[in-house]
């Protein structure tokens, strides 16, 4: 931007523009962060929803396997169930017994047959652990514990961010630049006239051109 | 082998009285007479009686579309329903069996020799050429071992207390050794199916298993992925077949003895090879009890 020479300061010139800019980054960020926490609270809502209508369903398939500690029907049943809920994206389902060891698991060089569950828990924050209690007639049998795989999630929510930001800045930019032209435009006649109105005082007075 | 004479059974959906002569109007007492001979009729004669063939995983029983394409060429070949039965295991089979509660049922060779006063056979799949198969010790392809006592501590998957294969052959080996599974392996478990002990191995529930080599070289053709993460370690010596067989008192019956000749003829006819090559098979015959011998000596050696 264009500073007058000896002046020190911005000229109205480029402070305007700016002045806009700053105000559409901040309006933008602050729409942008509430988008994202929108979308973030509806991804969340929806892999709750999801979550517990798997668990529910295979915490009561899963009860007569945990009953009589049937290793391979436990399997069965998280394996196929698995497969089938393409609705989440599940990195691996386990039957815990009460006792905190695993009965089975669809991944089982991660979570071994007999080994205790807590150990092998990823806590890397693109994998989100969920459980459910597996009781029936008030008797705890065990629990059911699953990884779900959210990396798709978080990039889709990193895709919206660069497209919000990248669209804010473009738009802040050409409006600064807009507002930059058209401020020196609305401003030309004055300059012209502080320029003549200088001259005039040093020398002999010139006409004005329009 | 001997091949049991197939033919000159009737189809159970061309048997039964002759129609009348087109044209004849049915009076009563010819009603009441055809109604009363088919009441006084025994069973065995009765054309329209469904025939139900129990299954167990002695092949690879989760092909629902081969299933579906035994059952009809076999309904078609018959001239009556055939259903197909399945249960979780080889006993529930077995007892309905036993019970007269289902035409036939393709067994293993295991179960037969155990009830080989009530069962007779109907027929034996032959397969490369032959009425026998092999069973399987398989590895799971990053378990380490080449023979059985590499494997002492492991987890071992069996297919059913009542296969051949699937738990009498190793139990067998073991014993040999002087010990049991439960004492050699760490942990063992049953997997009612030998797809499933392919299955229980590539998800790493298991390290070895005891499957019906049949079955897993279908499945290595079938599905390389699966079969692939597994390994066979050893096989044993041939066997006999696990057979289709039927109670001995209903072996005589039109219902049973149709269902032989279908399954002996199915090699006669394109229809009947096209689901042959879907069960990897060259046939069905007639076979002599003494084909399963070598099984029945494996039983009677374990230790009580």
């Amino acid at each position: 931007m264009k500073r007058r020479p000896g002046s020190g300061r911005w000229s109205l010139t480029a402070k305007v523009p700016l002045l806009v800019a700053a105000l559409m980054a901040l309006a933008a960020g602050l729409m942008s962060s509430g988008v994202l926490l929108r979308l973030t609270q509806e991804q969340e809502g929806r892999i709750d929803a999801l979550s517990s209508a798997y668990l529910e369903a295979t915490a009561s398939a899963l009860a007569p396997a945990l009953a009589r500690q049937d290793v391979w029907e436990a399997f069965d049943i998280l394996d196929r169930s698995q497969r089938s809920f393409g609705a989440l994206r599940l990195r691996l389902a386990a039957a815990i017994s009460p006792d905190g060891r695993v009965l089975a698991a669809t991944d089982a060089r991660r979570l071994p047959v007999g080994a205790p569950a807590a150990p092998a828990v990823d806590r890397e924050p693109r994998f989100i652990w969920a459980s459910r209690d597996v009781v029936e007639s008030g008797i705890g049998l065990g629990r059911v514990l699953i990884e779900i795989d959210v990396s798709e999630q978080q990039a889709q929510r990193f895709r919206l961010g660069l497209v919000l930001v990248a669209a804010n800045l473009g738009l802040a930019t050409f409006l600064a630049v807009l507002g930059w032209w058209l401020v020196r435009r609305m401003l030309r006649p004055v300059r012209l006239l502080t320029e003549h109105l200088g001259r005039g005082v040093a020398a002999v007075p010139a006409e004005v051109s329009q | 082998m001997r091949r049991r004479p197939g033919a000159g059974f009737r189809g159970a959906g061309q048997a039964g009285p002759p129609a009348g002569p087109q044209g004849d109007a049915p009076t009563r007492r010819r009603l009441l007479g055809a109604a009363l001979a088919a009441l006084s009729a025994p069973p065995a004669v009765r054309a329209e009686e469904p025939i139900t063939l129990g299954l167990t995983p002695v092949f690879l029983d989760s092909d629902l579309a081969l299933l579906n394409a035994i059952e009809g060429d076999l309904s078609n070949r018959l001239g009556v329903a055939v259903t197909l039965v399945k249960r979780r295991t080889y006993q529930e089979i077995l007892a309905m069996l036993l019970a007269g509660q289902v035409t036939a049922a393709w067994i293993c060779g295991f179960p037969f020799v155990r009830f080989r006063r009530q069962l007779s056979l109907l027929a034996v799949p032959v397969y490369k050429g032959a009425p026998l198969y092999e069973a399987y010790f398989i590895a799971a392809s990053e378990v380490p071992g080449a023979e059985l006592v590499d494997f002492r501590g492991r987890t071992h998957a069996f297919s059913d207390p009542d296969s051949n294969s699937g738990w009498l052959v190793t139990r067998h080996l073991l014993a040999g050794l002087g010990t049991t599974p439960d004492g050699f392996f760490g942990r063992t478990f049953f997997t009612y199916g030998h797809r499933n002990v392919v299955r229980a191995e590539a998800a790493g529930l298991a390290d070895c298993g005891s499957v019906d080599g049949y079955v897993w070289d279908v499945l290595a053709e079938r599905e390389p992925a699966l079969a692939g993460k597994t390994r066979t370690v050893f096989r044993s010596a041939p066997m006999g077949f696990p057979p289709i067989a039927c109670l001995s008192t209903r072996r005589s019956t039109r219902p049973v003895a149709a269902l032989g000749a279908a399954l002996t003829g199915l090699s006669g006819d394109a229809a009947g090879r096209r689901i042959l090559d879907l069960l990897r098979l060259d046939g069905f015959v007639g076979a002599d009890p003494g084909l399963y011998d070598s099984i029945a000596d494996r039983f009677r050696s374990l230790p009580s």
